[in-house]
């Protein structure tokens, strides 16, 4: 029998020491300079700790010495926090953890070319020195920061610059390499290989899969902060994302729905609202007062504009939050009609607020795309704002606005957007010196509706021509689920207004490809969520209706199963009920000696010739204080007879019985009632 | 003071709280060192990095180590779930232990799979119980002073060392030898404990990693046993005091043995009271009438050793040493015919008596191993228990942890009832010179202070300053 003893005790002692073996630290650090083009840097360091394999030379670093360098780090450490902070803000975090590498270096290279190869964990925690200087004898635990410094390594490499699947190979080379050495001796290369691989490939799906969970978070928030917001557009201001950095997302909830005739050729842009005074990044409108609108006989059509004949129908059904909302409707809109509202507000910029009980609304809107019944144009809008004025005034002189008809500026200014811009969604980086919206223009060239909706309508008033910034929704998707068009929120959208010709005519210059570049980043389940919107509108739509109709007695025949269930639970409750009754009494109910006697008949006479028994009485005192006539045969023996035949343990005999029968059978012929 | 009065009642709203944190905290801390290994907490650890550093996908690529950590943290776990292998775990314990004297003991693990098992673990668990708020209120931190405020405040670290002084020792784990299929191997455990009473062995748990190294799969075996620590013991001199011998009741029945080596004198009449077994039958039978056996009376030296259990605002440091004073003078030699009864408040009044026929000095330390500080009962129940048996006793050796006013009044009385004493006080060295002798001022040499630290020194003055 092999004997083994276990290391002798001390109160704190280390079992945690693990050693990189040569060359991986040298591969972290390598792997981390590749990710954050700090390459000269981490080839000195890699040699630098590599070299301490070869070399001889130890130096006698003491406690104190090691204590000093883990102050001299974390005091480094603090530094280029706070330098960082100031310079970087919240963005320096990520600085710092780039740089770790740097800021451990010290400390690392000294253990490793220590006498002692390893430090004491009182160097790194402060509490623990004091402890270790003042409870003598006690062993603290000694580290060796070899494997937790490659660990700092690929974290930091984590944050470098190349986001590439090399990052991905690098860590599951560099991970194989670090596992190796620590791998148990029971296991061979052939169950640790496959399942090294299979860790791998769990991995990388799993690395996949976080990617997507943080856009459907991040949709899932989106589509519940739009659910709050959106409703309450205000026709007063918008604030355009211009100047956001990062990935422009919106959810795919679908707003609103389109029933048209008419299959579409091309997208029906349905209007919210439209502004006219543009200052850093927002958009707003000059004296945007509602006036209402007076219903036509009936109640249920609405005209907002007699001049011109509409040539054009949709119905838009939609959703109001409050009992007042705005609602979109198409550019050029003559009439509203098939609606219940209580009143409907129209400004001046052809916004549109609905009076009516909140939840779905329906309506139907006739219209003439060619021509608006907005407000003649004021100087207002052709104002471009000093901040942008060079840069607009740069493009429009390059592409010769103020010598050209509007018309034919108009259609300059598409061509420009359309030759030279393109759609995206996502900003990157800050602008130096610049406005967002002059970078547009002029440097990146790229950007989302708001972005060409913006410069065109500061392009159209640079080149003379009123114009104005319109919102809504661009109609182009059909639902074949629906049978109607439906606009998501993502299908929300900003296009210009010029005045041209002396009616307002929509410039709308975002590439067209700005939907289905939308539509792809869609999520596979978005057909589920579609199938339970589109579920949610009928019932919906089904109260609506029955509301509308003025009829909600249907909603009773919802009693119906309502009652059938309750007559049920009240039918089973008491048959339970009555069986559990009967399941009680019967196995209970012991019968009681003498209750055959046909003394109770008399009994029973008795009490109907009205002779009224009290609670707890005795019949012998009951028929002791009942007045009987003097006819009445006397009822004592009987009584006596049956007190024995009902109490005395002996009872009565047959004959006594028979007596006692015959004298009641008497007494009852003559006690008729 | 409103403040100090918020402050205290937040605290103690916070405390209550926090304690039941402590438990979650210490069993998951305990959980991950015990299932981790090194490389797997490091893993573990990086998990938790990569996991905070990578929330946004977008931004770094830290998600992608968290995936790559995690998938290999959940294969080692599920992996561990395949230790099929059983063992036979035996251990053999020594009889006693002491206070912070190290220990061995033996433990036999036998394979009894038809595999050889390699890289394997043994983890012996001792029983642990968590201190309950009460006792975490009253306990002194003894490392107070080297304590930040934080820890100070929170208490974690002062909770923590009540949980290892419940726990009674730490048993680190050891790696075993390759373990052929059906083949027993020794290994020898070696712990230290760090408190008196019965060290509570629980499990005994055979730990294998996984490929990765990183997980231990578990096969635990229920193995409960107990190990009896005793107190600390100093080199004590044999205390010799200037009583006289004492008639002891049941003379030396009392002492030897039940039976018939009595010391047999005379026969007489039955009296009321005279217990059965004394009655002489034969004599009975031919009498008609009970006749009883009467014994020579016995005298011995018997002297009292008096333990203060009444930790009241003495350091529980104080208390400890005060018990092994106890033991170390329960060890001394003393003559064959003197007994010893030691006398001492707990949860009742206890006494028990060692010498000659009776429970040996063996019995004696295993009654101070368990000795608890008494904080129920007042220091008036141990006077009473003193002079109920002052009467039997040649001497009182009293092993007091305060020297207080109503001690000294105590220990005044004793004086005048004429009995011979030595009174001990384990003090605090900051206490023990400022101490006056109060009654004892006349007799000096019945007197000694004994400072914690150096108690051994203090009992070899007895030693040289032999009480007359």
């Amino acid at each position: 029998m092999a004997i083994f003893n276990n290391p002798p005790f001390t109160e704190t002692m280390n079992t945690s020491v693990i050693k990189a073996p040569p060359m991986l630290l040298a591969a972290g650090l390598l792997f981390w300079g590749w990710q954050t083009d700090q390459i000269v840097f981490s080839v000195l360091m890699a040699a630098m700790l590599e070299a301490s394999h070869w070399l001889k030379f130890r130096w006698a670093i003491s406690d104190r010495e090691f204590n000093r360098i883990s102050d001299f780090s974390s005091i480094l450490f603090v530094i280029i926090i706070v330098y960082l902070f100031m310079t970087q803000s919240i963005d320096g975090i990520f600085t710092i953890l780039q740089w770790l590498p740097f800021i451990f270096f010290l400390i690392v290279l000294a253990q490793v070319y220590s006498h002692h190869g390893r430090i004491k964990l009182s160097a790194l925690f402060i509490s623990l020195r004091r402890k270790s200087a003042q409870a003598a004898g006690r062993t603290i635990t000694e580290v060796d920061l070899t494997y937790p410094y490659f660990v700092v390594c690929l974290l930091s490499a984590s944050l470098g610059s190349h986001r590439s699947l090399w990052f991905f190979a690098g860590l599951c080379f560099l991970s194989a390499w670090a596992l190796w050495p620590v791998r148990p001796g029971r296991y061979g290369l052939r169950i640790w290989g496959p399942m090294l691989v299979l860790a791998f490939g769990l991995g990388y799906i799993g690395q996949l899969g976080m990617q997507n969970l943080q856009s459907a978070v991040e949709g899932m928030v989106l589509a519940w902060m739009d659910e709050l917001l959106w409703r309450n557009r205000d026709p007063e201001r918008v604030t355009t994302a211009i100047g956001s950095i990062g990935r422009l997302k919106l959810s795919d909830r679908i707003r609103l729905r389109v029933d048209a005739p008419n299959k579409l050729t091309t997208p029906l842009l349905l209007r919210e609202a439209t502004y006219n005074i543009f200052n850093l990044g927002i958009w707003s409108a000059h004296e945007p007062a509602f006036t209402f609108i007076d219903p036509e006989v009936g109640g249920t059509i609405w005209t907002l504009n007699r001049a011109a004949t509409p040539t054009q129908r949709v119905t838009i059904s939609t959703y109001l939050k409050n009992e007042k909302g705005m609602v979109p409707v198409p550019h050029g809109t003559r009439q509203i009609s098939d609606i219940a509202a209580v009143g409907i507000e129209k400004n001046p910029y052809g916004a549109i607020i609905l009076d009516m009980r909140p939840g779905l609304v329906r309506y139907r809107a006739t219209f003439d795309a060619e021509s608006s019944y907005d407000a003649a144009p004021t100087p207002t809008d052709l104002i471009v704002p000093d901040q942008y004025r060079a840069e607009i005034a740069q493009v429009a002189t390059r592409l010769g606005l103020s010598g050209k008809a509007p018309k034919a500026a108009a259609e300059a200014i598409k061509d420009f957007f359309k030759q030279n811009f393109r759609y995206s969604l996502i900003q990157r980086g800050r602008y130096a010196g610049s406005t967002p919206l002059a970078d547009f223009l002029m440097n990146s060239r790229k950007g989302h509706c708001e972005y060409f909706a913006t410069a065109t309508a500061l392009l159209l008033r640079a080149a003379g021509i009123p114009a104005r910034y319109a919102i809504g929704y661009s109609i182009q998707e059909y639902s074949a689920l629906e049978w109607q068009y439906i606009a998501r929120a993502r299908h929300a959208h900003a296009w210009a207004l010029a005045y041209i010709g002396h009616h307002w005519e929509v410039v709308d210059t975002t590439p067209a490809i700005w939907a289905g570049l939308e539509d792809a980043s869609a999520p596979w389940w978005q057909a589920f969520f579609d199938l339970w919107s589109w579920g949610s509108y009928r019932l919906a739509d089904w109260r609506y209706s029955d509301v509308n109709n003025g009829d909600p007695t249907s909603l009773l025949w919802l009693l119906v199963p309502l009652f059938a269930i309750l007559a049920w639970r009240l039918y089973r409750s008491e048959r339970v009920s009555r069986s559990k009754d009967l399941a009680q009494t019967e196995p209970n109910r012991c019968p009681r000696r003498g209750e055959d006697s046909r003394f109770y008949l008399l009994v029973d006479r008795l009490g109907k010739l009205g002779f009224v028994r009290r609670q707890g009485e005795t019949l012998r005192a009951w028929i002791a204080r009942i007045k009987l006539d003097g006819s009445t045969p006397p009822i004592g023996p009987i009584l006596d007879l049956h007190y024995c035949y009902r109490f005395d343990p002996k009872g009565i005999d047959a004959r006594q019985r028979q007596a006692m029968n015959s004298m009641v059978e008497t007494w009852l012929e003559k006690m008729k009632v | 003071m409103r403040d100090d009065s918020r402050a205290r009642s937040a605290r103690a709203i916070i405390r209550p709280f926090l304690l039941r944190n402590f438990g979650l905290v210490y069993r998951l801390s305990q959980w991950i060192r015990r299932r981790f290994t090194p490389a797997g907490m490091l893993v573990l650890g990086g998990l938790v990095a990569a996991g905070v550093f990578g929330i946004d996908t977008r931004r770094t690529l830290a998600f992608q180590i968290f995936a790559l950590l995690f998938s290999l943290l959940v294969l080692s776990i599920v992996t561990a779930m395949t230790f099929r292998s059983r063992f036979r775990v035996h251990r053999l314990l020594p009889e006693f232990g002491t206070v912070n004297q190290p220990l061995t003991y033996r433990v036999i693990v036998e394979n009894l799979s038809h595999r050889p098992q390699a890289s394997l673990r043994l983890l012996e668990e001792l029983r642990t119980r968590l201190p309950a708020y009460n006792e975490f209120k009253a306990a002194r931190d003894p490392s107070k002073e080297r304590r930040n405020w934080f820890d100070r405040y929170v208490g974690y670290p002062r909770w923590l060392e009540l949980v290892h002084r419940n726990r009674g020792a730490a048993i680190q784990p050891i790696d075993l030898d390759v373990l052929a299929p059906r083949e027993a191997i020794e290994a020898r455990i070696g712990l230290t404990p760090v408190r008196r009473g019965y060290l509570e062995f629980s499990r005994s748990v055979i730990a294998r990693p996984d490929p990765f190294g990183l997980f231990n799969a578990f096969y635990a075996t229920e193995n409960v046993q107990s190990l009896l620590v005793l107190p600390k013991r100093y080199s004590a001199p044999p205390i010799q005091l200037p009583g006289k011998r004492a008639y002891q009741h049941g003379g030396i029945s009392l002492t030897v043995s039940v039976g018939d080596s009595q010391e047999f004198t005379s026969l007489r009449d039955y009296r009321p009271g005279d217990p059965l077994r004394r009655i002489h039958w034969r004599s009975y039978a031919k009498l008609g009438q009970p006749i009883v056996k009467e014994y020579q009376d016995e005298f011995f030296v018997r002297y009292g050793l008096v333990l203060d259990t009444f930790l009241q605002e003495a350091h529980e440091e104080v208390f400890e040493e005060a018990v092994s004073v106890a033991a170390s003078i329960a060890c001394a030699g003393r003559s064959q015919d003197s007994l010893l009864d030691l006398m001492f408040i707990g949860t009742d009044a206890h006494l028990f008596s060692s010498g000659r026929g009776l429970g040996g000095t063996d019995h004696m330390l295993e009654v101070l191993a368990c000795v608890r500080p008494c904080r129920e009962k007042s220091f008036s129940a141990l006077r009473q228990l003193v002079f109920k048996h002052a009467t039997k006793a040649s001497g009182f050796i009293f092993i007091l942890i305060n020297w207080d006013w109503e001690r000294q009044e105590f220990i005044r009385q004793i004086r005048l009832a004429g009995l011979p004493i030595l009174v001990l006080i384990v003090a605090q060295s900051n206490d023990a010179e400022t101490l006056d002798p109060g009654p004892m001022r006349q007799v000096p040499e019945q007197f000694c202070v004994l400072e914690v630290g150096k108690i051994e020194e203090g009992l070899g003055h007895l030693q040289q300053s032999p009480i007359h």
